[in-house]
Order: C-alpha cells, then sequence, then structure tokens
C-alpha cells in the first residue's frame, strides 16, 4: 500500500528492525532532552541524532526532507534577529533594519531545538511503517478503533485530493472558470469545494455499513493479522530510554 | 538557607535573581496536567463511539488537513483546518470533535502533505482539541438549528446584550472613575489599585451577567410568540458589525491610534527600520472629523450587515457566528502560549507576517503571538462555522441521522 506509508522507506538497517515502541519511546526521550535541557547540549545531541542517522544508512533522505521545515527555520532565525524586543547590541546594520545579538541568540537556540526534533522525527517515521506502529500498540492493548480512525484517515488524504483533481476536471468541463482574478477563483471555490466534502461525508455512510457488516463494532477478542517482531534487546533499550527520561527531568529540575 | 535543596520551588517576584518559577511556567505545567485530565476523558469516552463516528472522523481529519494544507501554501493569515473538527463537535458531540481535532494535528504532523505546516502543527494539537470540545459545546445549544421565528435564539440574544451591557459600562466607568493603572512603583499603590481593578472587573462581569439573566427572562424570552426575534437578529447583527468595525478602524487610524505611533523615527531620534522609516501619522485623524469618518463607515458596515441579514434566514447566522467567535477567543488564548514557547512565536506559516507587525510595535514574543491569534482566531473559527453551517443544511438526512446527535443539531 503506497498510500499508507506517508515517509516510511523500506529498508534493513539496525533502526528498521526496532520494535516500533522503543523508536517511539527514544523519539519522546531526544524531544524531551532538545526542550528541557540547556543550549550547549543540544550540540552533542543533534551529534547523536545525525550519527544513528547516518549508521542506518538514511543520511540523504533525511538531509533532503529538511527542506520540509526550512522556510519555518528560516523566519524564526530573521524575524527574531530584526524585530526581537529588547535586542540592544546592534551586530549589521541591514539598510533600514539591524540585527541584534539577543535576537540572533534567542533564533538560533530555537531553530536548533526545533531542527533537533525534527531530524529525530523524521528519522522515526523514515525507519517505521505507520501499520507496525499502530499494530504494536493494538497489541499492547490501545484501541483498534482508534487505529483504524487513525490509519484511514492517513489513506483518506490522497483520496480525497485525487478526488478534488477528478472534480476539478469535471468541473472544467461543464465550462467553470478556474483561473483568472483573485475574485473569480474565489468564487470557483464552492462549485468545487462543495462536492469534494459531501461526496466523503456521503461515502462515510457506505463505509460504516461495510465495516459493521465485517463485525469492526464485535466485543469480541480479536486475533491479529501482522505480528510486528520484538526482539529481546528491546526491552532492555525501551528500559534504558524511560530510565533516560527520568534521567533528563531530574537533570532539568536541578541545573536550575 | 533551606536546606532541602527545594528554595527555588516558589513563584518569581517581580525582578527576582534567585532561582524560583516563573509564572509561564506555571502556566505550562498545569495546562500540562488539564491537558492529560482531558486525554483521560476522552479515551474514556472513545469507547463508545458509534461505527459511524468512527468512519466519519477519518474523513473529518483529511477534510482539515486538505483544506488547511490549501490555506498554508497560500500563505494566508488564517487556518480554516478545523472544519472537520467542528463538523464532527456538530454531529457526534463535543468528545468525539475534541479526539478528531487532536488526532488531525497528529497526523498532520507525520504526513508528507505538498505545502504542509510539517511537525510544529503537531504542537497545536490541544489547541484543536479544544476546539472539538467547544463546538460540540454550541451545536448542543443549538447554534446549526435555530431558524429565526425559534424562541430559543433568545438566549444568544440575550448573551449578545449582557456583553454589549459590559462593554457600555466598561467605558462609563473609564470616563467617570478612570480605570487604575497597574503600572504604578510604588507598592502600597500598586495593591490598592490591583484591588480596585479586580472589583471592577468583577462588576463588570456581574453587570453583564445580570443583564443577560433579567433579558433572557423579558424581552428576549418571547412569550407572547416569536414574530420579532427575526428584527432583533437583524439589529443585534448589525450592531455587532458595526461596533467591530468602528473598533478596529478607530485603534488604527484615532489621533492616539496605531498610526500616529508610526513616526519614522524612534524615541531615540534614530531612524526606525520599520517600513523603512515612513512617517505615517498623517494617517492618524485628529478628533472630531476622525471620530465622524469612522462612525459613518462603522454605520455603513452595520447597515450592510443588516440589510444582508434582512434576506431569507440570514439572520440565523448570528448564534452560529457567537459560537465561532467565543471559540476563537478560547483558541487564540491557548496558542500564544505555544507559539509564545517553542517557536519564538513564529510558525513558517502566513500568520507570521501579522507576528512580525506586532513585534515591530514593540510587543513581546508572547504578546505579538497573542494579538496574531486574536486578529485570526475569531475571523478563522467564525468562517470554519459559517462553512459547517452551510455543509450540515446540504448534507442528505440519511447520512445525518447516522450520528448521534444528527438529529438534534440541524434544523429541517
Amino acid at each position: 500500500m503506497e498510500t499508507t506509508s506517508g515517509y516510511f522507506r523500506p529498508g534493513d538497517s539496525w533502526l528498521h528492525r526496532r520494535n516500533p515502541l522503543t523508536k517511539l519511546l527514544g523519539l519522546l526521550w531526544v524531544l524531551l532532552a532538545a526542550f528541557l535541557l540547556p543550549a550547549p547540549v543540544l550540540v552533542a545531541l543533534a551529534a547523536a541524532t545525525l550519527l544513528l542517522t547516518a549508521v542506518s544508512g538514511r543520511l540523504p533522505d533525511v538531509l533532503r526532507s529538511l527542506r520540509i521545515p526550512a522556510v519555518l527555520l528560516a523566519s524564526m532565525l530573521v524575524v527574531n534577529a530584526l524585530f526581537f524586543p529588547g535586542g540592544r547590541d546592534v551586530l549589521v546594520s541591514l539598510g533600514p533594519f539591524a540585527v541584534t545579538r539577543e535576537g540572533l541568540e534567542f533564533g538560533v537556540v530555537s531553530a536548533s531545538r526545533l531542527l533537533v526534533a525534527f531530524i529525530a522525527s523524521i528519522l522515526f517515521l523514515q525507519t517505521t511503517l505507520p501499520d507496525d506502529l499502530l499494530e504494536a500498540l493494538v497489541a499492547r492493548g490501545a484501541s483498534h478503533r482508534i487505529a483504524y480512525v487513525i490509519l484511514s484517515a492517513m489513506q483518506t488524504v490522497p483520496r480525497l485530493q485525487a478526488t478534488a483533481a477528478t472534480i476539478l476536471e469535471a468541473q472544467q468541463a461543464r465550462g467553470l472558470p478556474v483561473s483568472g482574478s483573485f475574485g473569480r477563483r474565489l468564487r470557483a471555490l464552492v462549485p468545487l469545494v462543495g462536492p469534494v466534502m459531501l461526496g466523503a461525508l456521503i461515502e462515510v455512510r457506505e463505509r460504516t455499513f461495510a465495516l459493521e457488516a465485517r463485525g469492526f463494532g464485535a466485543r469480541r477478542r480479536r486475533t491479529a493479522y501482522r505480528v510486528v517482531a520484538d526482539p529481546p534487546i528491546d526491552r532492555w533499550l525501551r528500559l534504558a530510554t524511560v530510565a533516560g527520561m527520568v534521567a533528563v527531568v531530574v537533570a532539568a529540575v536541578a541545573i536550575r | 538557607m533551606d536546606r532541602s535543596g527545594l528554595a527555588w520551588l516558589h513563584l518569581c517576584v517581580k525582578d527576582e535573581t534567585t532561582p524560583c518559577i516563573q509564572p509561564t511556567e506555571l502556566v505550562y505545567l498545569v495546562a500540562l496536567l488539564v491537558g492529560l485530565a482531558v486525554l483521560v476523558v476522552i479515551a474514556v469516552q472513545s469507547r463508545d463511539l458509534t461505527t459511524a463516528t468512527l468512519t466519519l472522523m477519518p474523513v473529518a481529519i483529511a477534510i482539515n488537513i486538505a483544506a488547511g494544507a490549501i490555506v498554508v501554501a497560500l500563505r494566508l493569515p488564517i487556518y480554516l483546518d478545523s472544519i472537520g473538527t467542528v463538523l464532527v463537535g456538530a454531529l457526534a458531540g463535543p468528545w468525539a470533535g475534541a479526539l478528531t481535532g487532536l488526532l488531525a494535528n497528529l497526523i498532520w504532523a507525520i504526513l508528507p502533505v505538498p505545502g504542509g505546516a510539517g511537525p510544529t502543527i503537531a504542537f497545536f494539537a490541544p489547541v484543536a482539541g479544544v476546539i472539538g470540545l467547544l463546538s460540540g459545546f454550541w451545536a448542543s445549544q443549538g447554534v446549526f438549528r435555530l431558524r429565526t421565528d425559534d424562541p430559543r435564539v433568545g438566549r444568544f440574544l440575550a448573551l449578545w446584550a449582557g456583553i454589549a451591557a459590559a462593554i457600555i459600562a466598561f467605558f462609563v466607568v473609564k470616563e467617570r472613575i478612570g480605570i487604575p493603572s497597574l503600572s504604578v512603583e510604588d507598592p502600597v499603590q500598586l495593591a490598592d489599585n490591583q484591588l480596585r481593578f479586580i472589583l471592577i472587573a468583577l462588576g463588570l462581569v456581574a453587570l453583564g451577567l445580570v443583564v443577560a439573566l433579567v433579558a433572557a427572562r423579558t424581552i428576549f424570552g418571547f412569550r407572547g410568540g416569536t414574530a420579532r426575534a427575526g428584527t432583533y437578529l437583524v439589529i443585534a447583527s448589525a450592531t455587532t458589525a458595526g461596533a467591530i468595525v468602528f473598533a478596529v478602524l478607530r485603534l488604527l487610524f484615532a489621533a492616539t491610534g496605531w498610526f500616529s505611533t508610526v513616526t519614522g523615527v524612534l524615541p531615540d531620534g534614530s531612524p526606525d527600520p520599520f517600513l523603512w522609516g515612513a512617517n505615517l501619522t498623517g494617517l492618524a485623524m485628529p478628533d472630531d472629523e476622525g471620530l465622524y469618518l469612522v462612525g459613518a463607515i462603522a454605520v455603513a458596515g452595520a447597515l450592510l450587515v443588516g440589510w444582508w441579514a434582512t434576506r431569507g434566514e440570514n439572520a440565523r447566522l448570528f448564534p452560529v457566528w457567537i459560537g465561532g467567535l467565543t471559540t476563537g477567543l478560547v483558541a487564540a488564548a491557548m496558542s500564544a502560549p505555544i507559539a509564545a514557547g517553542p517557536f519564538g512565536g513564529v510558525t513558517g506559516a502566513g500568520t507570521d507576517a501579522l507576528v512580525a507587525l506586532f513585534r515591530s510595535m514593540g510587543l513581546s514574543v508572547f504578546q505579538s503571538a497573542f494579538a496574531q491569534g486574536l486578529t485570526s482566531d475569531p475571523l478563522d473559527k467564525t468562517l470554519s462555522f459559517t462553512v459547517v453551517a452551510a455543509v450540515l443544511v446540504a448534507l442528505p438526512i440519511t447520512v445525518r441521522t447516522m450520528f448521534s446527535r444528527g438529529e438534534a443539531v440541524v434544523a429541517d
């Protein structure tokens, strides 16, 4: 299924073979450390995350995906460097604007925290199949109903986009002008968005009957079709990560 | 000295340098605990969701993400990413709506949607959850079903009357007694002023409540038939629109308004970098002339909205807008600390232009994020509520009645 995989890239690295829950806990640990610990720790954290990325052979892909937060990171840097209130120490005067040291520092630290968080998240997503993660969570007692909502939503987004493209062509064939001035494009929105939304909502009825016919609402114990591997080392890794989270929180409280 | 090593465990006093807890950090902590509690309630409630609701939720999430991604790509200063959330809140109740909002933002963060917001959107999941809760609440109050001849529109008119009374009373107090300043140096005077400020605020809220309660029982009770409800709705819509236009224009163009501060020079005499040192003080109109002009534009806006509301059943959107506006205010208050905390106020979307504008006016990170939210959120949620009202009317009855509240929520 191409559509459910999201950011996932198949592979057989060490990280790929870990249990999804282990990786999820590891990701939470990195997020916790990135936002709770002081700025110098970020360097070590970034190095460790990038090392893990390289070992898993995902470095080119992860670096390429950095264009997703590029706009955000750039605008964090620029807005804070230029408009930081209380910025006194002017570094560079760029015509009408001035880059202040306080603003630049604040921008760099905020952007770095987010960068580390993003690299860790994208590494997790690229090495973990959403189906496996949800299957592992359901096996641990999570609700299969919520798992259905998540997986189905991930499949519905591309399907909705495909429907929108079809309806766009259909309405154009009926003579709807979809280009031109801003006002004209705005007016074209209703005959385009209306059928997409209503069609998707009407489909809910058929899907409900189909699911009910297959015993979705049944309360009996269910068996799993997919079985997610859980090697013994993962148990120890999970214990270590939980201990690491406690250590991060204790350290964050202690150094205040 | 405290030997337990817990000396830092107290709230910071103003300008304190010893280790202490900032009030904002306490707010984050409380918010986290409340969020966890709400999450537990949602988890318990989600066991009772029907199959139809569970099938609706993915579609609603996809609508959120698709509409939101378009808006992000167009760099508009709004979001439009909660239409599906409001829809589920209306059809399947507040807890289903909250779950939809939470999941939508989390899934959006991990989906490679073109022009997507990326993982940042996950941080705003609690806001989306509360939007779902509030839309469920407002739907249960009937905002999506009240026709203009329904006696229950009286409650919304009464709420409007209470808010209007509190605002008028605020201006009377400001002119007659004066609002005590909270930025005085003297601690005794400050404590005194704080007490008076709180008393005045409580008094205004109490007055608004009393007016709302009395109005709901008398003029807006509609015991003698609802013939006049439509007229009242038109008047309420028109005055609200006029007041909003007047307030926004006065904030910008008054003699002491925002444009009067854009002088092109900073207080220390150096050139102001904002807008390349342009001097916009000419746009700050002196009083009387400026007041009359802004007043005339506001009256024109009020008449325009009033005329529109008299056409057909348009006036029934008044309750919908009350729901959207209040939901937007709550969303702004919630998203400001999130935007100010992890993101320094900047989220890479079209709203960043607004944040930069407020920052250049000298507001702090938190204040600019809040000001941006107050500008974008009420508008955005009002728009979303209006879209949902239209979708609910257009939805076939066989689909609508599959959901627990589908029959009760929409007028026939």
